[in-house]
């Protein structure tokens, strides 16, 4: 019942709809960032875009619309990263000091010539820009961090203190309203971050699960930066176990490429066996889902698997059905329509186009895939087995977290 | 749940015991916040539901069940406001009392009490936190009935502090709406 008041009230509300997760640390020498962005718009693109003179090499992560590609996130060579969250929408803005404006976005001119968060403020300074109806985080290599948002009449710039910010959907500036913009992803992410001592992509991964959303907007795409080694993992359509690994210098070193990041997740996730599941040495099963044909499972008794064993899993080719039933439709009616008269053929077509008007709808795909593998280890010493699974044969190969089990020894 | 359920066996009971005069109640509302302060400001809404009234002389016992919505706008930063919306199912129940002007013209006054069960409370942000789930007030209104339809104004004001987290604020909300029923008197 709430749920449905819910939607009513967010369609009468949907005007404003908004979303995303960014936050940021610089804690125990890492710095790392991450964003969820939620759109209801799935059509993930990543953008990167090499090194030329005076112009910074970069990545930019975001959508691809009717309109082209919008990005939404993105790191340059120098360790530079931006993301954005959007706001409610202000008629209020002008841009009261006749500052130029820039060609094309801020943030974009920032990317290509700026290393450092001191710079991005010096850029943000001088020009102007329409109100975007969000802000963004800007954050560098060297544990600067900045949220950058409308104020009054300008631009005002945010540091960061302590040592980690959060942005999500209200301005940080706004002390009027703290009673009332109590938004729940802000809290996870500040109480996550505020009880851990250490930061890691482990973290920083289960932060994005806490706060992604789903339904209408969903969390399309979480990425995660490792802003000193210049890295990235991302994560689609809130699926947390699966991932791919990227640097920069190597994608930069492809030259510049558009990549529609969805096609090389593969929808993994581990079925079985369950955390801390204790399994016979001689006969463990490990049974995952995933989409790819090929395969390749690490496991061993170190957690973070630097050393492990390898066993490549080749899946068999997924076996079609009998086809597309919907192709039978138009025989299927031929034969009728010799065979039935009057009424019963106008009954018949009704049926017929409503059963395939209704297959016909989109279907959003589902976030794990329904193709299941297994495969069997024996002869494991007892104690904690770790595991992961890593696609294989494409440009971006997927992989999972490591999963862990235990082992018993066999009774016999 | 089970309080919706029991309202709306209560209100198909005693409609069908009665025979009373029931019908529909659609109509827009202002709501705001008492103490009025000037970072807040009023909203605009809506109110729609089931109305029915049994004679009782010389007045008329009202019986309503609505879907109710209240807020106010809170001053963020340049000329933002935020909207915070709360959705309420709400059960008044008034004394009514009506002066003929004519055959088919009446005026009338009413007074009563409600309670409401909160249903959401929301804004652009998230779902807002600490808000009671339960309300109740007073209210007080007027208009005018020709045949089977009543113009109506009315004020409402809560008696019970709606915020858990800063206490001292009350819902308070002026409705003007139209009531039709399903037969004449």
């Amino acid at each position: 019942m709430k749920k449905v008041f819910m939607v009513i009230t967010l369609l009468i509300m949907a005007e404003g709809l908004l979303a995303c997760t960014l936050f940021w640390a610089n804690r125990n020498n890492e710095i790392l960032c991450a964003k969820n962005m939620d759109w209801s718009n799935t059509q993930t693109r990543m953008l990167v875009l090499p090194t030329e003179d005076g112009v910074y090499g970069r990545v930019y992560f975001g959508i691809e619309g009717s309109w082209g590609f919008t990005n939404t996130s993105g790191m340059n060579d120098h360790g530079l990263w931006y993301a954005g969250a959007s706001l409610s929408h202000r008629d209020d803005i002008k841009n009261t000091y006749n500052k130029p404006r820039v060609q094309g976005e801020i943030v974009e001119k920032i990317m290509r010539e700026c290393a450092t968060v001191d710079e991005a403020i010096a850029v943000y300074s001088r020009y102007w820009e329409p109100h975007w109806d969000g802000h963004t985080m800007i954050a560098d290599r060297f544990g600067n961090c900045v949220v950058v948002e409308y104020g009054e009449d300008d631009v005002v710039f945010l540091r960061n203190d302590p040592d980690y910010m959060i942005a999500t959907n209200f301005y940080l500036i706004d002390s009027l309203n703290t009673r009332w913009t109590n938004c729940y992803r802000y809290e996870v992410a500040d109480l996550m971050l505020r009880d851990s001592t250490a930061i890691s992509y482990d973290l920083f991964r289960r932060i994005a699960d806490a706060t992604h959303a789903e339904g209408g907007g969903p969390t399309s795409l979480t990425t995660l930066h490792d802003l000193k080694k210049r890295k990235t993992r991302v994560f689609s359509m809130f699926n947390y176990d699966e991932y791919i690994d990227m640097d920069l210098a190597g994608q930069l070193a492809y030259g510049q490429h558009y990549v529609d990041l969805a096609n090389y997740f593969n929808g993994i996730k581990r079925i079985a066996p369950l955390e801390d599941e204790e399994l016979c040495s001689d006969n463990i099963e490990l049974t995952w889902v995933g989409d790819g044909d090929d395969y390749v499972i690490r496991y061993g008794q170190d957690p973070e698997l630097d050393t492990y064993e390898q066993i490549e899993y080749h899946a068999e080719p997924e076996v079609q059905t009998a086809g597309d039933w919907k192709v039978m439709i138009i025989p299927f009616i031929s034969v009728c329509l010799v065979i039935l008269r009057g009424k019963r053929i106008w009954i018949l077509m009704i049926i017929s186009v409503s059963v395939f008007s209704s297959s016909c709808y989109r279907v959003e795909p589902a976030h794990y895939s329904q193709r299941e593998h297994k495969i069997i280890l024996t002869d494991q010493i007892p104690g904690d087995l770790y595991w992961k699974v890593l696609s294989t044969g494409n440009d971006y190969n997927s992989e999972t977290i490591i999963y862990q089990a235990k082992v018993v020894a066999d009774e016999e | 749940m089970r309080w919706i359920k029991l309202i709306l066996i209560l209100l198909v009971c005693f409609t069908a015991l009665h025979a009373m005069q029931t019908g529909i109640k659609v109509g827009y509302n202002v709501s705001g916040i008492i103490p009025v302060q000037e970072e807040y400001t009023n909203m605009p809404g809506f109110r729609i539901g089931g109305i029915s009234q049994l004679p009782v002389n010389p007045f008329h016992f009202q019986c309503e069940f609505l879907l109710s919505s209240k807020g106010f706008m809170s001053k963020s930063v340049g000329d933002t406001r935020l909207t915070n919306l709360f959705l309420y199912l709400q059960l008044p129940l008034s004394l009514k009392y009506e002066l003929p002007l004519s055959d088919s013209w009446n005026l009338y006054a009413l007074g009563g009490c409600y309670a409401s069960l909160k249903i959401i409370a929301i804004n652009l942000v998230s779902e807002i936190d600490g808000v009671r789930g339960l309300d109740a007030g007073l209210h007080l209104g007027g208009g005018i009935r020709f045949r089977k339809i009543d113009i109506e104004a009315r004020y409402e004001q809560s008696i019970l502090n709606f915020d858990l987290i800063e206490p001292q604020k009350f819902h308070c909300s002026f409705s003007a709406g139209m009531n039709f029923y399903f037969k004449e008197k």
